[in-house]
């Protein structure tokens, strides 16, 4: 239990007319990666929001045994303000949280946000915006890392410094909960893989075993087993 | 006579209060003229019962000590000049002035200054006499315990000229007083009218200017009325009027300008009254002329920038529009004769609303009233169609 | 809350809408101080109307634009995390003070440049600026869909400043037989765009106008009191849109 980040039981989420999240449970613990995957719609990015607090579920137990301060989340599309500096929503983050970023510099130089930190977050590209997203959610030393479509729009290098990062991250003793749709990613990344469908969690295993078990040479293939299975 | 009266009046300068003016006039023979130095005498009431001439100089005080008429005149060809005089009394039952004639004939009074009594020049009975060129100024609280600056009552051919009033209950008031001439004087800051006729005519204003009374002018069952190039100003309040016309027949508006007035012209029982030439400006109604009023004519008048250009109590008029300006008119002139070929209406929909229900006033900025008066434009039914300018002309 | 305000502010200035509003009151109010002699009733009017028209429809666009439009970068900072009361009270409070200043600069130079003293009026359209920025916050937290949002915001600009009259004026004509006095009182105060003509209408003495068979106004504005209630009840518009738009936000998911 010690080993907990979080758990989650019997989580469900409604709309007037449609449920969104059926019923959920989830572990996560410390020092892993988690990856969540599945379709367009199956309630990831609902379920990072919820454990964020932005969403109020409709029933759940959730055990968080960590305090909110040492979440840390990097959104899909964050939307950051266009008339602002780089530096400038950076320091307003600093300021909200009310301590410096430690890892500030460091992540600066190695995804080279340097060039831009003095432009407005308009006169961005898509990648560079990817960028100082990471900058912003990974500044702080957390313990649960909430991570929506974290590789999306990166290049293949700095995808491989962010997947570094994560590695290291891991390392150090914090859980990551990351979604993506990025198959090879997630089974170079993930400790454990979530599948999610229409709102249910239909599998929570270790990607290796997903392999083994589904006799597939790579996880793509064994989800596409899996799948079939499923539908049939 | 006069050089030795002035000598003794030099001798004693330095010892002013030593001048006996009552004495002075007792040894006066008639047509004498007597010439007071500079100085403040204190004189309770100066009866003048012969014709005399007296003359100040350096505006010597006349002080009244406020108990009855400061200067009484009971004769005729009497001159009051260069004097300040001031502190009549005042009584719940008689009417003390500064200056007061009864029965005089030929008498001026002028180049003096009134300061603070209840009623500054008051005639009564008198003929022919001459008001000029004199500032007269009260501080007027309340019209019951106030009076007026000059005050005519029961005369005949008095002259009004070059006077300042202020701060009277009326600047000038005029009762039962015919043939007389009211002219270049500047009437301001009066708590009731700028000038008042009652009972007055064949009476002529001419070129005055009433600014910030309470009323304009406001005449008064009278007749014959000439009403010329006056300027009625900023008479803004809640029952304020640049000129209003109580019972009045047969008079001539002309050429003056009406400016900053709640309602610029008020006609109240008025008939057969002719208004030409007058400028009317930012008023808050330009004319309001009640349901009682027949057969008035507006010619050639100005009507800028008023809220409303007029309003009535009535279904159905007699009075007449003709060739005026209204710059609220936007016609069109096809045949480019400088009148406008479709008639204008004064009276808006919104004005009888408002009329009715003062509250809606606040709405008067609205553009709902805008768009109001576009659907009365464009739906011509929805205007009263009491007031009507067949000829509106195209420009000034 | 002070860094969200001061983030706002910063955020605001840049933005070109700003300056754009600055400077049509700018030159908008120059042109009526220009072309109107100042003392002119009918140009007073046009200096009123001018704040009444742009300073809901502005106030009402930009708030509910930037609270719908960053929305997702809310998450951002709820995530830091920051209380939602801190965002929602510090970007009303930056949003209106930004608009307000940008109000006050541009008609406050051309009000210098002409040495006319339109303070009152200034003061009233920065309490507008508040009251409609809470009324757009209110609607961006009630209404779900964008678009809606923004045809809704135009509707109830709509109402207020046009909508509404029309309406007294076709209860007034329809019922113009029974008294009306009070009603027509009462009415005014549920329109903060007419509170605010009703205070200019007192103070720039128009009420005068009313004679004095507008006694039952005077008894409800006239005085020192009528003025102090017509405040209150701004205060009010302010208040009930903002906190109700709060108690929503707060509920909401995000």
């Amino acid at each position: 239990m010690d080993d907990l980040v979080l758990e989650i039981q019997g989580l469900r989420k409604s709309y007037k007319k449609q449920c969104v999240l059926q019923h959920v449970n989830l572990q996560v613990q410390h020092s892993s990666i988690c990856a969540l995957l599945g379709p367009n719609g199956s309630g990831k990015t609902t379920l990072l929001k919820i454990i964020l607090g932005l969403i109020y579920p409709t029933s759940y137990i959730l055990f968080k045994n960590i305090d909110k301060e040492d979440i840390r989340y990097m959104p899909q599309h964050p939307n950051f303000p266009p008339n602002i500096k780089v530096s400038e929503l950076l320091s307003l983050i600093q300021s909200l949280k009310k301590q410096k970023g430690e890892d500030l510099e460091e992540l600066i130089y190695t995804f080279s946000v340097e060039s831009f930190l003095d432009k407005c977050i308009r006169e961005l590209s898509g990648g560079m915006k990817q960028r100082v997203n990471i900058v912003q959610a990974f500044m702080f030393p957390g313990y649960l890392y909430l991570l929506d479509e974290p590789t999306m729009g990166l290049d293949p290098h700095v995808a491989f410094l962010f997947k570094n990062l994560l590695r290291r991250k891991r390392d150090q003793g914090a859980a990551i909960l990351f979604t993506s749709h990025i198959m090879s990613e997630v089974e170079q990344l993930a400790d454990e893989l979530v599948l999610m469908i229409e709102g249910y969690v239909y599998m929570q295993s270790d990607p290796q075993t997903i392999i083994t078990e589904g006799d597939a040479m790579n996880l793509e293939q064994a989800l596409h087993h899996y799948w079939i299975a499923k539908v049939d | 006579m006069n050089i030795f009266f002035l000598l003794l009046g030099i001798c004693f300068s330095n010892f002013a209060y030593a001048i006996d003016i009552h004495h002075l006039i007792e040894i006066a023979k008639p047509f004498d003229e007597i010439t007071i130095p500079f100085g403040a005498y204190k004189v309770g009431t100066i009866l003048i019962d012969k014709p005399l001439t007296i003359k100040g100089i350096g505006m010597p005080i006349l002080d009244g000590q406020g108990e009855k008429n400061t200067v009484k005149i009971e004769a005729p060809d009497v001159i009051i000049e260069g004097f300040e005089i001031i502190g009549s009394g005042y009584s719940e039952v008689a009417e003390y002035a500064g200056v007061k004639i009864e029965a005089g004939e030929r008498c001026e009074v002028k180049n003096n200054k009134f300061n603070n009594n209840t009623y500054s020049v008051f005639l009564v009975k008198s003929k022919d006499c001459r008001i000029f060129n004199n500032i007269i100024s009260a501080d007027a609280k309340y019209e019951a315990t106030s009076g007026n600056g000059v005050h005519l009552w029961n005369c005949k051919g008095i002259i009004v000229e070059d006077n300042v009033i202020r701060g009277h209950r009326d600047g000038i008031y005029i009762e039962f007083t015919t043939d007389s001439m009211i002219k270049n004087n500047l009437s301001e800051q009066n708590i009731r009218y700028g000038l008042h006729f009652m009972y007055s005519h064949r009476n002529k204003y001419v070129r005055n200017s009433f600014l910030n009374n309470q009323t304009g002018v406001a005449v008064m069952y009278s007749k014959n009325i000439e009403m010329l190039e006056n300027d009625f100003q900023k008479s803004w309040g809640r029952s304020s009027y640049g000129l209003l016309l109580k019972d009045i027949s047969d008079s001539y508006i002309g050429y003056n300008s009406f400016r900053g007035n709640t309602m610029g012209i008020v006609c109240d029982a008025a008939s057969r009254n002719i208004f030409i030439g007058n400028s009317v400006k930012d008023n808050g109604w330009a004319l309001n002329i009640l349901g009682n009023s027949e057969s008035n004519f507006f010619k050639n008048n100005v009507f800028i920038s008023n809220f409303f250009d007029a309003m009535t109590n009535a279904e159905r008029t007699t009075n007449v529009f003709w060739g005026n300006y209204w710059n609220l008119y936007f016609g069109y002139d096809l045949n480019y004769d400088g009148i406008g070929d479709s008639p204008y209406r004064p009276m808006k929909m919104f004005a009888k609303w408002v009329a009715k229900y003062p509250e809606l006033t606040v709405l008067l900025g609205s553009p709902v009233v805008e768009f109001l008066e576009i659907a009365e434009k464009v739906f011509p039914i929805l205007t009263p169609i009491t007031f009507m300018d067949s000829a509106p002309l195209m420009r000034r | 809350m002070k860094t969200i305000i001061f983030y706002e502010l910063k955020e605001m200035i840049r933005n070109k809408w700003w300056l754009g509003y600055g400077l049509s009151f700018f030159i908008l109010s120059s042109l009526i101080f220009h072309t109107g002699v100042t003392e002119s009733l009918r140009a007073s009017a046009s200096l009123l109307n001018l704040v009444l028209l742009l300073v809901p429809l502005f106030s009402l666009v930009f708030g509910s634009i930037s609270f719908v439009e960053n929305m997702p970068f809310q998450e951002v900072l709820l995530a830091i995390p920051t209380s939602r009361f801190s965002i929602f009270f510090g970007k009303w409070l930056g949003l209106s003070i930004g608009l307000s200043l940008s109000f006050v600069l541009g008609m406050g130079v051309s009000s210098l440049w002409y040495s006319v003293n339109v303070v009152f009026l200034m003061g009233l359209g920065v309490v507008l600026t508040f009251i409609f920025v809470s009324i757009s916050f209110l609607l961006s937290n009630f209404l779900k869909k964008k678009e809606l949002i923004f045809g809704i915001v135009l509707l109830i600009w709509l109402l207020f400043f046009l909508v509404y009259d029309v309406a007294i004026m076709a209860i007034v004509s329809l019922l113009s037989d029974y008294p009306l006095e009070k009603l027509i009182v009462l009415l005014v105060f549920f329109n903060p765009i007419d509170v605010v003509r009703t205070m200019v209408t007192i103070q720039e003495d128009l009420s005068a106008m009313m004679g004095y068979s507008g006694a039952l106004f005077y008894k409800y504005f006239g005085s020192g009191m009528g003025v102090s209630l017509c405040g209150g009840i701004l205060i009010l518009w302010i208040l009930f849109p903002l906190i109700l738009g709060y108690w929503k936000y707060k509920r909401k998911d995000l």
